[in-house]
């Protein structure tokens, strides 16, 4: 637990005048689960979506493993092990479990026909996803469906499989268990957990349910207009702290029983 | 917008380069596709069934289709799975220019000779096309299968339209008066 697999400098987004991400460094360590968690617009989706390359950062480091690395695309955060669970538009509803899995990254037949027309290998594709989906514990019943016919917990699961299959050490998680029902939350949560221990990978998770931040994780860091206000081990801290934290208000500055107000 | 200009850039180009006087007397290579027979089936028939062929197995079978098949259904979603969104629309355009290319030297081989308007106005059609046998024009699958049939439908009313001896100048109103149906079902869907 002691290697650092990402480190973030100084790291800065902003958007014309908006300084969505202004300064912020952490650490991530090997296996552990981190969650950044903020109120809405305290830039916790922003600096994910830096450090996937989804917007290319105004200024800051990004370490991988202590070599520094330059993200500028998608593609570049998947080259250096980043694989992302982004929070809406995660998977394409019209598309199967099969499609979603490999969009991108299809799988070729390899022969004549495969190299020349780029026709796809749907049988080794369905045959993965198979395998991967009993590996996270999910059961679909009809893998050619589409996505949107399938039940939030499940297709959550394809998304977080996803990011697994494609041998991400890194696995960053957008609000994973928002517009989830109770149970299919316990199950995110504790897929979450198992692919930790099961594959070692280090997790960062953005949430704004500090329940579930608290069951998850190891460490929390707080982010507030865009910088980092603090972070806390988990086994330093409680939930009143870290809300107080989140909305910069102390318990004790308001008190909506006093007699004052 | 730019899409609107470069038409009426290219076809003012090739009013200058005729100097807007048909063209006739094309090699026999040129005009087959529009104006030869197999058997009793007519080429156009045989181009366009080839065609439809070709791409619904380029749509359902190989990468690229279904790339730009996902950049149809969820921008957003195809740009985070490190799809290049812009590369893959350059292709797209490509393609479809080439197949604009192909469609009018089936129509110079009906005519077998080259009107300057041939072909004005039927951007309407393909448009039209894709929007009775697809879903939106905001963008969502369309399956080659739902064209085809959708353009079945513009042909025939079209044929239909002379057979029942309507007054050719209302045909672009009908015509018109059909996709503009087609938009507003799509509108009333969207907001269900």
């Amino acid at each position: 637990m002691d290697k650092v697999v990402l480190e973030v400098k100084k790291l800065s987004k902003h958007f014309g005048g908006l300084k969505a991400v202004d300064g912020i460094d952490f650490k991530l360590y090997e296996k552990e689960i981190i969650a950044i968690v903020g109120d809405n617009g305290a830039g916790k989706s922003t600096l994910i979506k830096t450090i996937s390359g989804v917007y290319k950062k105004t200024g800051g480091q990004i370490y991988i493993n202590g070599k520094e690395v330059d993200i500028t695309s998608t593609i570049d955060s998947r080259r250096n092990g980043i694989e992302t669970v982004y929070q809406s538009d995660g998977a394409l509803d019209c598309f199967d479990a099969p499609a979603n899995l490999f969009l991108g990254r299809e799988k070729l037949l390899d022969n004549f026909l495969g190299r020349v027309f780029g026709i796809m290998d749907t049988r080794y594709m369905k045959k993965e996803t198979e395998a991967l989906l009993k590996k996270v514990g999910v059961e679909v019943k009809n893998i050619s469906a589409d996505v949107s016919d399938l039940s939030g917990g499940q297709r959550q699961s394809i998304i977080v499989g996803r990011a697994v299959y494609w041998g991400g050490h890194i696995l960053i998680f957008d609000e994973p268990t928002n517009n989830l029902g109770a149970t299919q939350q316990r199950n995110v949560i504790s897929l979450i957990k198992r692919i930790r221990d099961e594959y070692g990978v280090s997790i960062i998770v953005i949430s704004h349910n500090i329940a579930h931040v608290f069951e998850l994780v190891d460490r929390i860091v707080v982010l507030k207009n865009g910088k980092k206000v603090g972070e806390r081990l988990k086994k330093d801290t409680n939930p009143t702290e870290i809300v107080s934290m989140i909305t910069g208000v102390h318990e004790h500055v308001v008190n909506f029983t006093s007699k004052k107000f | 917008m730019l899409t609107l200009s470069m038409k009426f850039i290219l076809f003012s180009g090739t009013l200058v380069i005729t100097r807007a006087v048909s063209i006739t007397g094309f090699p026999k290579s040129l005009v087959f596709l529009g104006h030869e027979n197999i058997g009793p089936i007519p080429m156009p028939v045989v181009v366009l069934v080839f065609m439809a062929i070709v791409f619904w197995i380029f749509h359902s079978y190989t990468a690229p289709g279904r790339i730009i098949s996902a950049i149809g259904v969820n921008i957003t979603t195809a740009s985070y799975f490190g799809i290049s969104v812009k590369k893959v629309e350059i292709y797209t355009s490509l393609i479809s220019a080439v197949c604009a290319a192909l469609a009018e030297i089936v129509m110079l081989g009906r005519a077998t000779s080259g009107q300057q308007r041939t072909g004005y106005g039927m951007e309407l059609d393909a448009v039209g096309a894709v929007l009775i046998g697809g879903r939106s024009l905001q963008g969502g699958v369309v399956t080659v299968r739902g064209v085809m049939f959708s353009v079945l439908i513009l042909g025939l009313i079209n044929n239909g339209l002379n057979v029942l001896g309507v007054d050719p100048l209302w045909r672009d109103a009908v015509r018109g008066a059909v996709i503009s149906f087609a938009i507003l079902i799509d509108q009333w869907e969207r907001k269900q």
